[in-house]
């Protein structure tokens, strides 16, 4: 499957497929279909990892999630916090940032050039709605941590039931 | 990107898993830009989420060895809703044609990007020959 997909990608490892199986098994036993599919698309990314062509939008997000807020990661090395634009309406998270390519004079030359250039915009739908004058973002080591509590709005209210 | 080009970061992609570790971590080849002018080389490596003290450089021999490792704080009592990387180790090694001057080289880490001057010695410059036409 790999080599179709992309020539570059080595062979499906067996212990690739064994850890495939044995979710698979263990899909019968206990059925969390979430948690697999989620698991699943864990397996999938580190096999066709960035870098490699086939690699998904730039930059690569991680989300986290529960009922009070979502932390949503991304690898941005090389971004400065003026370059990034975080932007939160509703339950829609959006991240933009642009890099331009470092002048490097008439004399010099690029042998390699594999580093993300240019501009990107993403866009991500959260679970639930966010309070933006409450979110937080963090950027250390090229990596960006936002911190996005939910919209008090939005939470789950509980109802009491009055009897006449 | 041309065939050839693919060829050799295959091939550097077999040579770093010729190192086993002994943590199961996922190994990355890390986006490079090589830039060279005529009196140094730089080397700028994309390493999001890699410490200072965690990156190891040696030139041995002519062969640059790049080593790092990312790590990634999960936070206590959330779930996982969407992953597009995981946290690993960064590998690379460059086979340098041109002589470089050990004492010289300087390496600096801002926001997750390695900067790597490899300055060119002094006796790769002096064996430059010219040519004169007649």
């Amino acid at each position: 499957m790999q080599t179709v997909l992309h020539g570059k990608r080595k062979q499906l490892k067996r212990k690739d497929v064994t850890i495939m199986i044995q979710r698979l098994s263990a899909l019968e036993t206990a059925w969390d279909p979430f948690g697999e599919i989620t698991e699943f698309r864990r397996a999938m990314n580190r096999l066709l990892r960035p870098g490699d062509g086939l690699s998904q939008a730039y930059p690569p997000l991680n989300i986290y999630a529960n009922d009070e807020e979502v932390v949503v990661s991304a690898e941005v090395p090389g971004f400065d916090k003026e370059s990034l634009d975080i932007s939160v309406h509703g339950s829609t998270f959006s991240l933009s940032g642009s890099r331009e390519p470092v002048e490097v004079g008439e004399e010099a030359t690029y042998l390699r050039e594999e580093r993300f250039q240019g501009r990107f915009n993403r866009m991500v739908d959260l679970p639930f709605s966010v309070d933006a004058e409450r979110v937080k973002a963090q950027l250390r080591n090229g990596t960006l941590v936002c911190h996005l509590p939910r919209a008090e709005s939005d939470k789950p209210r509980k109802i009491t039931i009055g009897a006449k | 990107m041309t065939q050839s080009e693919k060829q050799v970061a295959k091939t550097e992609e077999t040579q770093a898993q010729r190192v086993e570790r002994p943590r199961r971590r996922a190994v990355f080849s890390p986006p490079i830009d090589i830039i060279e002018t005529s009196e140094e080389i730089i080397l700028r490596a994309d390493l999001p989420g890699v410490e200072e003290s965690s990156i190891d450089c040696t030139l041995e021999a002519g062969v640059l060895t790049l080593r790092a490792s990312s790590r990634e704080t999960i936070p206590s009592n959330m779930r996982l809703i969407d992953s597009e990387y995981v946290p690993g180790d960064f590998e690379r090694v460059f086979a340098l044609s041109e002589e470089i001057d050990q004492e010289r080289i300087r390496a600096s880490v801002k926001n997750g990007v390695l900067d790597l001057h490899l300055p060119k010695s002094k006796a790769a410059h002096a064996r430059k020959i010219q040519i004169s036409s007649e």
